[in-house]
């Protein structure tokens, strides 16, 4: 525990020294270490602090048991890489940053450490309050923070009555130990966590708040937040066990969230608003992946054990991709963005030419991973949630197998429209030509070198990714067949039902097909040309544009998408809607409409009335009392 | 012939010239003064709206030129039309060329329509020389104008056949177009119907190279009757697949109005519901009747082109059974050597060609233009085409510019 004590004080240091922005954040960078090897000291060795009674019922206290363990250790490595990147990219912004990404890291730790219920919704609030400031760091952002601090606040209500409901059954608010769970204090934990995890329909507040907060605090809303919610549902079901009806809401729900994020993701034109998408799609292919995990566990069988394991371990490893992979394309994005002062894809073409080959290649890994390619973390995740939705057969109510083969067939689509999504982003920012924009000089090395380490990370974490089922306690996931050494096979079943090894993959594309590109490649067989364009060169008004790209997706799915076609004179646009945004048109009309009649018949200013109130409310409390 | 003048062609042939007139005064000003360049020049502006330039090599083409669409994706908001690549400045180099000589530059304005460009200017040499061709030309002309119609309209249901994918369509068609192609081979020497007319003559049917002209005519008029009968069965059958007819109905249409506005002539005006075939009143073509039809899209079009390449071969039969009956000796009256008198004169021929009315205005000193300007149906047809492409999407595109049956060479001259 003593690691995670001290980084509990460095990042309290790092808030008190935020005058030094780069030594405040690099505080922060301190304490993630500290919490990395804190995380993996107690994976072995679970530990807890005294427990300090407040008054009966009450007490409070820390730990890191293992699954805490495992959640700190996956964490700490992107608090490090975010926190070493805002040392270079902080200079850009505030002092007051610097404190508030030192008190997010640390509401963060308490949540991760809580065994109590106060100690966590303490923290819980703290990162949520301490983002709200974070994306206040730029002018004109109030709308947007405040839209995110309505559902964060909304999600911290729903946790409010969750855990006061678990103090009515317990009469304690520990979450450590045996803990009786009552229905409704799992719908209301899971309402405050997939409110966090951006699930549709809570996720209209991204494309505001992502892109109008610094990267680096958006990568901390996309990454380490959601995967807070992540943590939070892992955490409540340790003690709630899995309900059937909670596996069949949550797939469901994380079906549609996913291709609800992949195809609004498809059609965004912003270098910001397209991860903010792609961040609802994730934590959709999560939450039904954990969906699945719940509905197979009720089954009872081995068979069906073994596949609510599998798709809990599928949903472990998509959330930690999408931790470090989303992490790397905010990180590359921003480094763009601020080099460029450019918000959408359409206007920062050519990055490795005019900002550099590191976000260029951050965006190509970030984006390769999130579309699936091998030997990338993603590929693995994503490939064994579809590996264990394929095992539907294996439930045996129809109407389990027809919801898990639906939620099958939306995260596939999902995936595929994210692909395409990512091959828009990576086409035109990372690979696009460049136009000879004029960059921002800004002191860069944390911004490359924290880019780098992800960039290292995706790509190994993806071709080690049997270490990593090693590590998260599944060995028997892990075979060996075919020439394969154990334990460098995934298999999907036991009897085995799919494999794949990312590792081979990684040396026969490697070793083998590696050299022969080189041999090809110097070969000098070939020669460079521009590419064919009716025999002229473009000029900048004829380049395909981001719109161009995904038009044919929004006409076909017009309805869906809620496509317009404006035209005025000689403007045209074409504008889309997310649906779930009348959701709350509508709801902030009927506030409207109530505050008004409101304020017209009840509270219109009249002195006799509010007297009148008074002498109601004296007597009401004089008769109950 | 300054520049922006107009050539006002009647339904009857009659022609007058309006010179010099304001630009109010014309609605399609802008068309005749840059015809050398571009046509349209509007811009699109807003979120992902860009130029996209298809041309002037590009796949797909099978001349040069460029059409700059502006788009955010699939939609057609605006269309410019870049002819520079193709202009080849033929009328300027006709200028200080002995009326005869310039024949054969004339037919090179455009391949697909050599025929009716030779005509149009052999006709205006003639009015201008007081040149008299003889009846016999007469027919033979008519024939040559027909066979070009015949063979241009089923290139032109080939290509909208190939563009919808109708596979089996189009491989007939494509049978019938080489049909068509032979046919001219046999009856004229030239699979494109090139040097087979010149001032105040045509030449005789048939080249020695083909046998008796008396026999050839006879394997011409079965071949004929053969693609129209073909061609009638593939005809109503095309119409029967709601595939093919998807592509075709209400994709770019245009309403008489603006066709009458910018000047489009021949099918495309037809297709509008407009009666308008200089054939109509012309004497050599005796019991004619105009193909039109009413909705003014790529299917009217279409309709009417197969309805007039059943008509064309209608006429050329007839004329070639008449030739038949005057017997071998007759058929080659006009193998003649024609005086070209050194005089000065100026006029205007027109011709209804394929695509539409040619119109060709010469002015000739002692033998010798001095002035040539063409007036070709191509350049009012883009305009339309430009027109009847916005607000549609690029799958549209293949069959708004082939229904169109318009050409590059010819607009851009």
């Amino acid at each position: 525990m003593l690691f995670v004590y001290l980084a509990f004080a460095t990042l309290l240091l790092g808030m008190v020294l935020s005058v030094n922005r780069p030594l405040s954040f690099g505080l922060a960078s301190s304490s993630s270490l500290l919490m990395f090897i804190g995380g993996i000291s107690c994976l072995f060795h679970p530990a807890s602090s005294p427990q300090y009674y407040l008054m009966p019922g009450l007490s409070i206290g820390i730990g890191v048991d293992h699954t805490t363990a495992i959640f700190l250790v996956a964490t700490s490595i992107a608090f490090f890489a975010i926190s070493f990147y805002s040392k270079d990219f902080g200079r850009l912004f505030s002092r007051k940053m610097a404190a508030f990404h030192n008190l997010t890291l640390f509401g963060m730790l308490l949540v991760m450490t809580a065994q109590d219920s106060i100690n966590f919704l303490i923290g819980w609030e703290l990162m949520t309050i301490a983002l709200y400031f974070q994306i206040l760091e730029r002018k004109g952002s109030y709308e947007s923070a405040f839209s995110f601090l309505a559902f964060g606040e909304l999600s911290a209500i729903s946790l409010l009555l969750a855990f006061a409901s678990l103090f009515v059954t317990n009469g304690s608010f520990t979450l450590t130990g045996n803990v009786a769970a009552n229905p409704f204090f799992l719908v209301m934990a899971t309402l405050g966590f997939i409110v966090k995890m951006d699930a549709v329909p809570f996720h209209t507040w991204i494309t505001g708040a992502y892109s109008k907060a610094p990267s680096n605090t958006a990568a901390m809303l996309s990454a380490p937040l959601t995967f807070m919610g992540f943590y939070g549902l892992v955490r409540i079901l340790s003690f709630t066990g899995y309900p059937k009806w909670w596996g069949i809401i949550v797939l469901v729900f994380g079906a549609i969230s996913a291709f609800w994020g992949g195809m609004q993701a498809a059609a965004e034109r912003s270098l910001k608003k397209l991860p903010a998408y792609s961040t609802v799609e994730n934590n959709g292919i999560i939450l039904a992946a954990l969906g699945l995990s719940a509905i197979a566990a009720t089954y009872g069988t081995p068979e069906t054990q073994t596949l609510s394991q599998f798709a809990l371990l599928a949903s472990m490893i998509v959330a930690f991709a999408h931790l470090i992979s989303k992490s790397l394309l905010f990180e590359s994005v921003g480094h763009a963005k601020e080099s460029l002062q450019e918000e959408e894809i359409d206007n920062v073409r050519g990055i490795w030419r005019n900002v550099g080959s590191v976000p260029a290649l951050g965006l190509l890994t970030s984006g390769l991973s999130f579309s699936a390619f091998p030997p990338t973390i993603g590929f693995v995740g994503e490939w064994m949630v579809l590996e264990a939705m394929f095992q539907s057969y294996k439930l045996t109510s129809n109407v389990d197998r027809l919801l898990a083969a639906f939620a099958g067939i939306m995260v596939a689509l999902a995936i595929g429209l994210a692909g395409f999504a990512m091959v828009k982003l990576i086409g035109y920012t990372a690979l696009g030509p460049d136009h000879g924009r004029e960059t921002r000089k800004m002191k860069s090395a944390s911004i490359k070198l924290s880019q780098i380490f992800l960039i290292l990370l995706i790509v190994l974490s993806g071709v080690f990714a049997p270490l990593i089922v090693r590590f998260l306690g599944y060995n028997q996931f892990l075979t060996g067949v075919l020439g394969v050494p154990t334990p460098l096979l995934i298999a999907s079943s036991n009897p085995i039902f799919g494999v794949i090894s990312p590792t081979m993959f990684f040396i026969v594309v490697g070793v083998i097909l590696i050299p022969l590109v080189v041999i090809f490649l110097t070969r000098r067989t070939h020669r460079k040309v521009e590419a064919w364009n009716g025999g002229m060169s473009l000029t900048e008004d004829e380049y395909f544009t981001v719109p161009a790209y995904s038009f044919v997706l929004e006409y076909v799915l017009r309805k869906v998408y809620r496509t317009k076609e404006l035209r005025n004179g000689y403007n045209a646009e074409v504008v889309n809607k997310d649906i779930a945004e009348y959701i709350y048109e509508y709801a902030d009309k009927g506030v409207r409409t109530i505050s008004r009649f409101v304020g017209r018949n009840l509270m219109s200013g009249k002195i006799s009335w509010y007297v009148l109130y008074i002498v109601i409310v004296f007597i009401l409390a004089f008769i109950l009392a | 012939m300054s520049e922006g003048s107009q050539i006002i062609v009647a339904d009857d042939g009659r022609v007058a010239l309006r010179d010099s007139l304001k630009e109010e005064n014309i609605p399609n000003f802008e068309i005749l003064k840059n015809r050398d360049s571009r046509i349209g020049s509007d811009e699109v502006f807003g979120d992902g709206v860009f130029d996209f330039r298809y041309g002037p090599v590009t796949s797909g083409f099978i001349e040069s030129g460029s059409f700059h669409i502006y788009t955010y994706g699939e939609r057609m908001l605006a269309v410019n039309i870049d002819l520079s690549t193709k202009h080849r400045g033929i009328e300027k180099s006709c200028v200080g060329l002995p009326v005869t000589d310039a024949v054969r530059k004339v037919e090179n304005i455009c391949g697909n329509f050599a025929f009716s460009h030779s005509v149009a200017y052999s006709r205006a040499v003639e009015s201008a020389l007081a040149i008299k061709p003889t009846e016999t030309t007469k027919k033979l002309r008519v024939i040559g104008l027909e066979l070009e119609r015949l063979y241009n309209h089923l290139f032109v249901a080939t290509r909208l056949a190939g563009s919808a994918a109708q596979k089996v369509l189009n491989a007939h068609l494509l049978y019938l177009f080489e049909e068509a192609l032979r046919v001219n081979q046999l009856l004229t020497g030239s699979r494109n119907l090139k040097d087979f007319n010149s001032i105040g003559k045509a030449k005789p049917l048939s080249t020695e190279s083909f046998g008796p002209s008396i026999e050839s005519i006879g394997i011409a008029r079965y071949q004929l009757s053969r693609i129209q009968e073909r061609l009638a069965d593939l005809y109503g059958r095309s119409l029967e697949s709601e595939n093919f007819m998807d592509r075709l109905h209400e994709t770019a249409t245009l309403n008489a109005e603006r066709a009458v506005a910018i000047g489009v002539t021949g099918p495309s005006l037809r297709a509008c519901g407009v009666e308008f075939d200089l054939r109509k009143s012309d004497p050599d073509y005796p019991d004619f009747k105009v193909v039109k039809m009413e909705q003014g899209d790529a299917l009217a079009r279409y309709e009417v082109r197969c309805l007039e390449v059943m008509e064309s071969a209608r006429i050329v039969g007839r004329m070639l059974d008449s030739l038949y009956k005057l017997g071998a000796a007759n058929v080659h009256p006009v193998d003649i050597e024609l005086e070209i008198p050194s005089s000065s004169g100026t006029s205007v021929g027109v011709c209804e060609s394929p695509t539409g009315v040619i119109a060709t205005y010469v002015e000739i000193k002692k033998g010798t233009i001095v002035d040539l300007y063409i007036s070709t149906p191509s350049l009012f047809g883009f305009a339309a085409m430009r027109e009847a492409m916005v607000g549609q999407i690029f799958t549209d595109f293949p069959f708004a510019l082939d229904s169109f049956g318009v050409s590059f060479a010819d607009a851009a001259r």
